[in-house]
């Protein structure tokens, strides 16, 4: 059976009139007119329709949405004694911004940075819940060096902290760890650096990981990717068709996520062009490893068209799993 | 013409009651009629401003935009508005979408071009959005490749810079922001750029900023504009180490303040900056301006920061007018 997942982050705030308002409880609480206990309400209140929304889209493999994260890279910064976040920064090619991590002192995880909305997400949840960090790689590449002022260095004690992260959510009961290195396809001579981070990270952790990439092509580091050690790879099929053939021809062990719907545009997926995509992937590398979800996070998107582009993503798999017959006729 | 002449990037803060003022006509609360009045007098104490700082080329403040690139979306046909989405932490803006074949159906800013410059005898520049950045920072649902958006973007900006100059704008400024993010990009950047400003009369001008220049370094010297607008002051003039690497071929609009900073520099830093740009730049070659638009300064900070620029420039010009054996 071929199954869905999201990459991570989901739209907070909706132009609909949601319960919680979380846009409006922020600058509320920003000038002092509720309290932290109330906030803190409003973000696992929109954890759980985060949850929700996917499940009731037909989502099998949830996220919590990144509702409290202002991008990929702070909360962990946020629990890394020697760092702390700085100015911020165009997000690669997006209209959208990030703090950069600074480095002024030898790294150390202080405590969980993404356990907390794991739980809340779990506990709303009837499906498994994904656990979503940033790649030592992308965090490195993205970071002000100040202190080790080497990248292999940095991208290592940066692999440490993940490897203390990722066993704080598999105890907390993590099914699956997704580690995130949009950057990975822009540095080619890290990809070894990327895998001796990713030993680190997953060295003894008693969960399941997967590596996304997104936003750089990855065609030149593909092979090397295919032989990591993690047991799924997300792949972007949309911006990028030829990134499928490669796929295709030489698939990596073990499960295979491609990125097949437009996260970071408007225009709606076909469903049946997006099907018919989806089972000549099967075709090739069997279903039942074989996963469907957006190209990235959903965030990049307004509210209604992520939930548009997640129900037609759901709808497509669907036909695929269900009614081959049909689709073949068509 | 003076040497060093000065320069503001284009957006000026916008006064309290202003804010205001578009504020309730968002909600329905104010007309059309008297926001657009508002919006003027607003406009004429930015042109008060600058004549009043000394200025050498003004700009209108912007004072009835909103966003760089909503402002022509709302205005050409063919363009929708997204829902919210999210640019940073707490604020969202809606995005501009193409839905359909992007048209002008009439000029965008030759009224407020007209307005402004009728406020002052000193030029006021023409200010637009370049089509690299109009595609960039809008959803397309309707052409089949950004290399199609980017040239649809090219026509209708190329009309209007056009009506500009019909209308005796003597500097057109087409921003283009967005251009460094996808450097494999740059020569379809430069394709546009050939058809919004081919054939011009007037001075062109494209301002950028946050950008990552040693990726489109020196390509970006074949973009068809006179001049390139680019910040130094918030970056410490990396800049000038990029220059040293390969001579700067046109004119430069060097940004020597921080334009998202609340500080105000001190004469002897903007002094300072100015005076090592000069050492891999002909005086010629220089005008001085801020980083960026000044859009998120208080109106106090923007005449604050200008004021020091003024100084600094005046210091900066009358080293470059004594004996020469004086300039280093």
């Amino acid at each position: 059976m071929l199954r869905t997942t999201l990459v991570g982050s989901y739209p907070r705030v909706s132009d609909r009139s949601l319960p919680v308002n979380l846009r409006q409880m922020l600058h509320q609480h920003d000038r002092g007119e509720i309290k932290d206990i109330e906030l803190e309400h409003a973000y696992q209140a929109t954890i759980a329709r985060v949850v929700k929304e996917q499940e009731e889209a037909g989502i099998d493999l949830l996220t919590d949405g990144q509702i409290r994260w202002d991008d990929l890279l702070t909360p962990l910064t946020r629990q890394l004694e020697g760092a702390h976040a700085g100015g911020l920064l165009r997000w690669f090619d997006n209209n959208v911004y990030y703090r950069h991590p600074v480095i002024e002192g030898p790294l150390r995880w202080r405590g969980p940075a993404t356990v907390a909305d794991y739980r809340v997400a779990a506990a709303a949840a009837t499906r498994p819940v994904k656990a979503v960090l940033p790649g030592p790689i992308t965090y490195a590449s993205l970071a002000e060096d100040r202190f080790y002022r080497d990248f292999d260095r940095l991208a290592l004690a940066v692999a440490g902290a993940l490897h203390e992260e990722a066993q704080a959510l598999a105890a907390a009961g993590a099914p699956w760890i997704q580690i995130d290195e949009p950057a990975l396809g822009g540095r080619p001579a890290a990809v070894q650096l990327a895998r001796t981070c990713l030993q680190t990270i997953t060295k003894g952790v008693k969960t399941k990981f997967a590596l996304a990439t997104y936003f750089r092509p990855i065609d030149g580091i593909y092979p090397a990717l295919r032989t990591f050690p993690v047991d799924a790879l997300q792949i972007d099929v949309m911006d990028r068709p030829d990134q499928l053939d490669l796929v295709l021809q030489n698939p990596p062990p073990g499960d295979i996520v491609l990125g097949c719907v437009d996260a970071r545009n408007t225009r709606l997926e076909e469903r049946d062009r997006l099907a018919r995509l989806l089972e000549r992937a099967a075709e090739k590398l069997g279903a039942d490893r074989l996963w469907a979800s957006p190209n990235a996070g959903l965030e990049f998107l307004p509210h209604a068209t992520a939930q548009h582009k997640m129900a037609r993503l759901a709808e497509a798999v669907a036909a695929v799993n269900g009614k081959p017959a049909e689709l073949e006729a068509r | 013409m003076t040497l060093l002449p000065t320069t503001t990037v284009g957006s000026f803060p916008k006064p309290d009651y202003l804010v205001r003022a578009r504020t309730l006509h968002a909600r329905n609360q104010m007309s059309r009629d008297e926001l657009a009045e508002l919006e003027r007098k607003a406009t004429r104490e930015v042109i008060a401003l600058q004549e009043k700082l000394g200025l050498d080329i003004l700009v209108d403040g912007e004072m009835y935009r909103g966003d760089m690139t909503a402002f022509f979306a709302e205005q050409l046909e063919g363009m929708g508005t997204s829902g919210l989405v999210r640019s940073y932490g707490n604020r969202y803006y809606r995005k501009p979408i193409v839905i359909g074949e992007i048209r002008r159906p009439r000029p965008m800013t030759v009224e407020w071009y007209k307005f402004a410059q009728g406020l002052t005898k000193k030029p006021v520049k023409g200010m637009l959005t370049g089509p690299y950045t109009m595609t960039d920072w809008s959803f397309n649902e309707h052409y089949p490749s950004r290399k199609d958006t980017i040239m649809a973007f090219a026509e209708v900006i190329r009309e209007e810079a056009e009506d500009l100059q019909r209308a005796g704008a003597q500097y057109i400024q087409i921003d283009e922001p967005a251009l460094s993010t996808r450097p494999d990009e740059l020569p379809i950047a430069i394709e546009a750029m050939h058809r919004v400003t081919d054939g011009l009369t007037v001075k062109t001008i494209s301002h950028m900023c946050y950008g990552d220049f040693p990726s489109i370094y020196p390509g970006l010297l074949q973009l068809p504009v006179d001049q390139l607008d680019l910040e130094a002051a918030n970056n410490d003039y990396a800049l000038l180490d990029l220059i040293k690497t390969h001579p700067f071929t046109k004119e430069i609009a060097l940004g020597v303040l921080d334009s998202h900073d609340h500080r105000i520099e001190s004469k002897d830093e903007v002094a300072a900056g100015i005076r090592r740009a000069l050492t891999v730049l002909k005086p010629e070659q220089v005008t001085v301006d801020p980083d960026c638009g000044l859009k998120t300064r208080t109106w106090e900070e923007a005449e604050g920061k200008l004021a020091v620029l003024m100084a600094a420039v005046r210091e900066v010009r009358e080293e470059l007018a004594r004996p020469k054996t004086k300039v280093s």
